[in-house]
């Protein structure tokens, strides 16, 4: 992962932002994103949590430079984190909206074909029979029938 | 509408009702009960304490011991964590169902657990110095690289005892929220 620092940002904003990352990261989970996709992003998460944790404890050192670049590293995690996880969520829902389209679907040509089955079951014995006589070549005499 | 197109509007307004059922039952997310695991074990073995057999186990000075929490999550997304060690001994009122303890805090740790997974953290400590005071033993511990000397002490031949509580937090409420713990005691063999 590359990360490019833009402008530096507060330990404050940092955390925001992960938790922001965190939140979308959860409902990517709720809406049914895959596991090992989201797992991924849980692992980035604890990279930024790492930063951040770094930048309190240097802010608390009186360490402002080293605390706004790790704030900062933090964030651009987190912001790649809060990317990841909108398209994830995206992703989720149009597969869980083209699941239920299926099914549904699927329910409705269902409930056609058993209606159709019911309604025309009195006609399938004629319909083999039908389709069996069509197949059946004619010949002229039984050569096997009995004999006079 | 002629007799047969009502009957088969009734029969496909009862298959359909059956069939959509299923599609609901198939598409919808099926109820679990949430929770979240939490133990602690040695990196050697997977299951026992390295060199702890249990309460009341001696403890070498400066010997450093690689434990590892083990936190399982299958609350149903991501959570955030918390980790909280603390120091009592044998008479201290530690944590229960219901309530974290009031004891002095040796080490927090934070990290995020994916759902459906299990997540190790590990927990190296080390006793680096013990001091004798007052009739009581104090210690200091060195956890994860960090020191802290304990304002906590306990009489001779008596154990101290670890505290370790698992909280979880709360994105509607922004903050932690107390969630389990374990205890695990041992002596000094200064």
């Amino acid at each position: 992962m590359t990360i490019k620092l833009g402008r530096s940002v507060s330990v404050a904003e940092s955390g925001k932002s992960l938790m922001g990352a965190f939140q979308a990261v959860q409902k990517a989970d709720s809406l049914g994103a895959p596991a090992d996709q989201v797992a991924a992003l849980s692992t980035q998460l604890n990279t930024a949590l790492d930063y951040y944790n770094t930048a309190v404890e240097l802010s608390s050192e009186g360490d402002i430079t080293g605390s706004e670049y790790y704030s900062t590293l933090s964030n651009t995690v987190s912001t790649l984190v809060l990317d990841k996880a909108l398209a994830l969520q995206g992703q989720a829902e149009s597969n869980r909206t083209t699941g239920q389209i299926v099914a549904y679907a699927t329910a409705i040509l269902a409930s056609i074909l058993s209606s159709f089955l019911v309604l025309e079951y009195h006609r399938i014995p004629n319909f083999i029979q039908r389709r069996r006589l069509l197949r059946t070549k004619l010949r002229r005499g039984d050569p096997g029938g009995p004999k006079n | 509408m002629d007799q047969r197109t009502r009957v088969f509007l009734v029969l496909f307004l009862f298959f359909l009702s059956i069939y959509a059922a299923i599609a609901y039952y198939a598409t919808t997310n099926k109820p679990n009960e949430p929770f979240m695991g939490f133990g602690i074990y040695s990196g050697q073995n997977t299951y026992t304490l390295s060199n702890y057999t249990g309460p009341g186990s001696t403890v070498n000075i400066n010997k450093t011991y690689h434990w590892t929490f083990n936190i399982t999550n299958e609350m149903g997304a991501t959570q955030l964590v918390q980790i909280i060690t603390r120091l009592g001994n044998n008479q201290t009122i530690g944590p229960n169902a219901t309530s974290p303890a009031l004891l002095q805090v040796f080490a927090n740790a934070s990290l995020f657990v994916p759902n459906k997974s299990s997540t190790l953290q590990n927990f190296d400590w080390n006793v680096t110095k013990v001091v004798s005071s007052g009739g009581l033993v104090y210690i200091t511990l060195d956890i994860n690289g960090r020191t802290t000397s304990s304002t906590i002490g306990t009489t001779p031949g008596l154990p101290f005892r670890f505290y370790f509580e698992l909280w979880t937090f709360n994105a509607s409420k922004a903050s932690f929220q107390y969630y389990t713990w374990l205890q695990i005691g041992f002596n000094v063999n200064n």
